[in-house]
């Protein structure tokens, strides 16, 4: 009897220790991930978009599940819409940003465009190539 | 002597062909290529104008006022051509025939002639506001919220 509770005993705590490992190991890749994202963001702002898609490269390997996918997705094209505009191709960046899943992240570039006289919704609606840029 | 008579009437016809190739290849003089253009332009507009009433007569319809619109285009051409045929018989040049067909008209070939210097110069400013807007608006991105998770 006294054998078998032993026995017991050390397989609850062989699973509790591979459970422990294994949520470790996952913490570790979550942050590895979120650490992608933060760089890849900074990277954006400082308008420094090859280094920006470096980074989500790596967040792309490290993505596990939907929401992080998409949140990859989502940075891909806050990338690629800036390279469009700073090219001067605003009708490709309004369609890259307009893209955007993430509502709060689409809002803002819309707002922020409209600052600077870009109408993003104009651009993708209209189709003569520079309309809804403002002068 | 019928030999010397076939040679000559040979002789007259020659003369009588190179005579009316002559008339036939003058250059039109630059009055008459002005008023050729302005008759070829409102020939077409007489053209357009006879489809439109065809289709609208198609439908059921009497348009009056295209009719108008049709009479007074052949009586501007008329006048243009009569114009035309007399200065054809003082100056000696043959009147191009009145085209049949409706040309094709490119609307963004013609716009394009005309605004490409400034659509141009537009692009220019405008790829340049792009990236001066590009730095503005990505420096002033928050991802606070999109990185909360």
């Amino acid at each position: 009897m006294l054998h078998h509770w032993i026995v017991l005993t050390l397989c609850a705590a062989g699973t509790l220790c591979g459970c422990a490992s294994v949520t470790q190991v996952e913490a570790g890749r979550h942050d590895r991930f979120r650490n992608a994202l933060v760089e890849s963001c900074r990277s954006i702002k400082a308008s420094d978009f090859q280094a920006a898609r470096g980074h989500l490269r790596q967040a792309s390997t490290l993505a596990n599940g939907h929401e992080q996918t998409a949140k990859v997705a989502d940075l891909r094209l806050v990338c690629h819409g800036a390279e469009a505009l700073n090219a001067g191709r605003p009708r490709e960046a309004a369609s890259s940003w307009l893209a955007i899943q993430d509502r709060s992240l689409k809002n803002q570039l819309v707002g922020l465009a409209h600052e600077e006289g870009i109408d993003l919704m104009m651009l993708t609606s209209n189709r003569q190539a520079g309309e809804g840029v403002n002068p | 002597m019928k030999h010397r008579r076939c040679q000559i009437l040979i002789s007259v016809v020659t003369l009588l062909a190179s005579g009316s190739l002559a008339w036939s290849l003058a250059p039109i003089p630059s009055r008459a290529q002005s008023l050729l253009r302005e008759r070829d332009q409102l020939q077409q507009d007489l053209l357009r104008a006879d489809q439109a009433a065809s289709e609208a007569m198609l439908r059921g319809e009497d348009p009056v006022e295209l009719y108008a619109e049709q009479t007074g285009l052949q009586e501007q051409i008329d006048i243009i051509q009569m114009r035309l045929e007399s200065l054809a018989m003082r100056l000696e040049f043959d009147i191009p025939a009145l085209p049949e067909s409706i040309r094709e008209f490119d609307p963004s070939q013609v716009l394009d002639e005309s605004v490409g210097i400034g659509r141009r110069r537009a692009e220019a400013a405008m790829a340049h506001q792009c990236e001066v807007a590009c730095g503005a608006i990505v420096s002033d991105m928050n991802f606070t919220s999109f990185l909360a998770f």
